[in-house]
Formats: C-alpha cells, structure tokens, sequence
C-alpha cells in the first residue's frame, strides 16, 4: 500500500487509564465517602487529585488557577456526593463537576488571551521525544499548553477529556452533558486547530 | 470524497473515532492523497503531543496545597456554608418550608381577597361586618338617610364631612352605599362597625327597600 500503509489510527495511544476500568476498590470507597466517612473521602481526593489538577490546568491555562478549581472541584464533590448515582462510573461524574467548575472560572475571566507561539522553536515540536533534551520537553508542552488556549472552551473540553485524560467519546460525552455526535464534532475542529497551531501553520492546516 | 469533506473525518480516523465504514472511506481517500496523508501525520504527532501532558510529572507542591486545603476546609467549613454532610439534607428541606411558606401566604392573600370582594358590593363600608339580624322596631323609612344608631358625634361629623380624623386609632374607613347596593338589599338589615377601638362598635339598621 505505499508509505502511507503505516499510518493507522493510533487506537493504542488510547491513554486508557484507570479511571476506565471497572475498578472495585475504588467503588468501595466511593460507596463509604458517599455514607460520611470522611477518611474514604480523603482517599478519593488522593486517587484523583492529580488527574483533576491536571485537567483543570489543561482547561484554564495556568497552575495558580488550576489549584484553586481542583480545590474547588473536591469540595463541590464532597457537598453534592451523595446525589452520584453508585451504580455509574465516578470518574465521568467527577470530571463533569471539573468541567462546571473551569466553566465557571472562564465566565469569572473577561477573555482569556491567547498567547501568541512566535517564541517557539518549531524544530522542538518537530524532534522526536527520544532525541529532545530536558528544556526541549518543557517546551514542548508549553507549546501544547498554549496551543490548547486557542481553541474554544468546548473543544478544548473535548480535546483534554478524550486525547489527555483518555476517556471513550461516550463517557466524554456524559461527563459534558452533550450527545456523542457533538463531542466527535467538537473533537474534529479542536485537533484540527492543535495540529494548525503546533505545526506553526496558525489555523486548520491544510 | 473531496479533500475538505475528508479532513474532519481524518481528524477523528487518528483517534480512531470513526464508524468502521467512515474509516474505510477514509483510508481510501488517504491511499491516494498525499495532502490528506501529510495531514493525518501531522494529526497523529498532535495526539502524541497532547499525551505528554498525562505523563507530565505533577507538580507536587501544587497537590499538597490542594489537598491541605480540601482538607482544612472540611474540617473548619465557613460559617454559615452548608458544607457538611450533616446539612446535605439542608436544601431539600429548606426547598419545602419556602414552599409551604409561599402557599400559606397565597391562602392568606386569597381569603383576605375573597373577604373584601364578598363585603364591597354588600356594605360599602369597608370594615362592616354583615350581619342578617332583621330587627322588627328601629327600622328606618326607606326615604330617609340611613341612620347611625348608637355612633359617637365624632365618628358622624367626620362621616359627613369625609375628612380624615385626627386619631388614626378612631378611623373607621365609611363611605355612603351606592345605589346599585341599595337595590340589592331588598330586605332591611344590620351593618356593624367595628373600629380600631375595642370599645366603640357602631350597628347601622338599613331598610333596604325603596320607595
């Protein structure tokens, strides 16, 4: 089939992490936080704070912000624990509460800017992760993080839920509160935008 | 399929975000498009991109801030903020005494709204309380002015005059019955004035009849 024979989707790339296998410890706690007890719910805090620390800088764009939202994020989950639904997943649910909790801190900011990439060296996105150095992966993700903030609140939802976080377009779509067919459009526009932006084109591409 | 047709779908193929049929159709158009094949190795780099960011070591001094203070703020919650579990039954129950507390003020509008209809058209006196006593004697003559039976002098001059007395506790609101009220009361009957003061109850004997 010619060069192109070994471009597959990359379905292994799938950042299947825990919080998408059926986990019964996990369960277990959940189901002890939801009865009052405080130190399971310390332990769902230390289960899922980086991940939720992690999300929220992806969405909004810096840590000082990020910190404040995880903060908020566990606290509006230990308020509200006892409405989640044991027999579903906990990890679409926590992540919706993130997502609210971002939107919220994107309605509080006027606009968030978008920083220009001219100081980026293209040839760091460019070089494979086995050849760049320590300053080379930071700014690598700089880049990324910065590319992320030219996308629309949503997309950018889509993007981190799915290519970051690595939850199934079903479960992103729940934990956004939207239908499949708008995460797979959402998702479509934001790679679209990343690729543009990382590939130093500035917009959809080609 | 044209090339601006397919970049979307390529976008999601990468992912492998499409139905199996799309992504037939996908690979064929990339089997012969090297713009679409160049675009999907620029997609596929970005996923790989973008997945640094879950491998990223976290930043650790951020978690500990984060959890001390989930954690401070469960142990000290703020005053006044139902943040505990104990108070999760908190708006619930305060949903259902607002609202138990809004209907108890409808009824109450509603009957003191029926109570005023129900006296406008029959006593135009608005503090008069109807009452269907008939006394035989005391009737007045159908053409003469009602007459005020028992009223102090002071509660009658300012009838006559229409102006408001002095001492607001001795102001009963009294205006002259329309005659639309007149015909109705076919048959002669009490009014009874209450005033503000306890003491002083004022009963008006009507002769409803005309002519």
């Amino acid at each position: 089939m010619g060069a192109y024979a070994r471009l597959e989707p990359i379905v292994g790339l799938e950042p299947e992490g825990s919080k998408n296998r059926p986990d019964a410890d996990l369960r277990g706690i959940v189901e002890r936080a939801r009865s009052g007890d405080r130190e399971a719910f310390e332990q769902l805090v230390a289960a899922h704070e980086r991940s939720v620390l992690r999300t929220a800088r992806a969405l909004l764009g810096n840590l000082e912000d990020a910190r404040d939202a995880a903060q908020e994020v566990f606290l509006r989950v230990f308020r509200h624990l006892h409405r989640f639904d044991p027999r579903r997943e906990f990890a679409p649910w926590l992540y919706r509460v993130a997502v609210n909790v971002c939107r919220d801190v994107h309605r509080r900011r006027a606009r968030m800017p978008a920083a220009p990439l001219d100081d980026l060296d293209p040839a760091v996105l460019a070089r494979p992760a086995n050849q760049e150095t320590d300053a080379d992966a930071a700014d690598r993700v700089r880049a990324i993080r910065e590319a992320l903030r030219l996308l629309s609140v949503r997309e950018r939802e889509v993007v981190v839920l799915r290519d970051v976080e690595g939850f199934s377009t079903a479960e992103v779509a729940r934990s956004l509160g939207c239908t499949e067919i708008t995460v797979r459009s959402h998702l479509s526009r934001g790679r679209l935008k990343l690729q543009g932006a990382l590939s130093g084109a500035g917009g959809r591409g080609r | 399929m044209s090339c601006r047709r397919v970049q979307p779908l390529v976008a999601l193929w990468v992912g492998g975000d499409l139905a199996p049929r799309r992504a037939r159709r996908v690979e064929a158009h990339i089997a012969h498009c090297e713009a679409c094949r160049l675009l999907a190795e620029r997609l596929r780099a970005t996923r790989v991109a973008l997945a640094v960011l879950a491998e990223e070591a976290p930043d650790r001094a951020a978690l500990q801030l984060v959890r001390q203070r989930v954690l401070a703020a469960l142990a000290h919650p703020p005053a006044g903020a139902a943040s505990s579990r104990a108070l999760a039954w908190f708006p619930s129950v305060a949903w259902k005494g607002a609202l138990g507390a809004a209907l108890l003020a409808i009824v109450a509008a509603a009957l003191v709204l029926v109570q005023r209809a129900a006296n406008r058209p029959e006593t135009p006196m608005g503090t008069a309380a109807l009452s269907s006593a008939r006394p035989s004697e005391a009737i007045p003559p159908p053409t003469r002015p009602p007459q005020r039976l028992e009223e102090p002098p002071a509660v009658r001059q300012r009838v006559a005059s229409g102006v408001p007395g002095e001492s607001p506790q001795r102001r009963p609101r009294v205006a002259r019955p329309s005659p639309q009220a007149r015909e109705a009361a076919a048959e002669p009957f009490v009014i009874k004035i209450v005033t503000d003061d306890p003491d002083v109850v004022i009963y008006w004997f009507v002769d409803g009849k005309k002519g």
